[in-house]
């Protein structure tokens, strides 16, 4: 079973050092904090930053191509 | 890619501009949501002209305004902000920033980047956290946090 240090001081990301991320186990690579102190999701942003700048437009062009075709489903029909 | 099409437009007339708001904070890498597409544009002459043929072909109309009223020569030699609505969404056409700030003066914080082949300037990240600072909205102030965070996750990976 994985299980978190939690008593150690919490690791850097393995891209915040230059380490090689593939050296380090799964458990190791994931559990770095998502969430920092003023309550941001720091994976997102990670996430959006291994993204292009065209894939980052697409990303929120399909929300508001989503948003804007979504339809509200009347009550008889659901 | 209705985003895409107007920043092509753009470029396509050689209008010089620069990308600021909301969208400048994704194309750089933050999560944030926005569905309208903020530029600051060169108040020259030649530029005007450019620009008033892009909205021509955008389709442009004043957003708020049920005349839709095609935004003219003298709309865009103004300093005020020109809140359009074209055929491939919202576009914010704005002459100045903060109290006075020109296209010229955010050249020194622009950088170019590239979407489906079209190279535009677009607010470097910190230079778009001095402008948030300054807005006491809530929206801004949100934005903001997550600005400040995605500078801080950029700095760790560069070398």
């Amino acid at each position: 079973m994985n299980r978190v240090a939690t008593d150690q001081a919490p690791r850097k990301h393995p891209e915040s050092d230059g380490s090689q991320g593939a050296a380090q186990s799964f458990t190791e690579r994931h559990t770095h904090p998502a969430y920092d102190a003023a309550g941001v999701d720091r994976s997102l942003i990670r996430w959006m930053l291994g993204l292009t700048p065209s894939e980052r437009l697409q990303h929120v062009q399909g929300t508001i191509d989503l948003v804007r075709d979504v339809k509200r489903v009347p009550n008889g029909d659901r | 890619m209705a985003i895409a099409s107007i920043l092509k437009t753009l470029v396509a007339h050689d209008v010089e501009f620069v990308v600021v708001g909301g969208m400048a904070a994704v194309l750089h890498g933050a999560p944030v949501h926005t569905i309208d597409l903020d530029i600051v544009y060169a108040l020259s002459d030649a530029n005007i002209s450019r620009l008033e043929l892009a909205l021509t072909e955008l389709g442009a109309v004043f957003r708020d305004d049920a005349r839709k009223i095609v935004p003219n020569r003298s709309h865009l030699q103004s300093r005020g902000h020109k809140l359009l609505q074209t055929t491939a969404g919202p576009l914010d056409v704005l002459a100045t920033i903060e109290t006075n700030t020109t296209f010229e003066d955010l050249l020194p914080d622009s950088d170019w980047l590239e979407v489906d082949g079209s190279r535009f300037r677009v607010l470097s990240l910190s230079r778009l956290i001095v402008v948030k600072e300054q807005l006491s909205r809530a929206k801004d102030q949100a934005m903001l946090v997550l600005l400040r965070a995605t500078l801080d996750e950029l700095q760790k990976r560069r070398p």
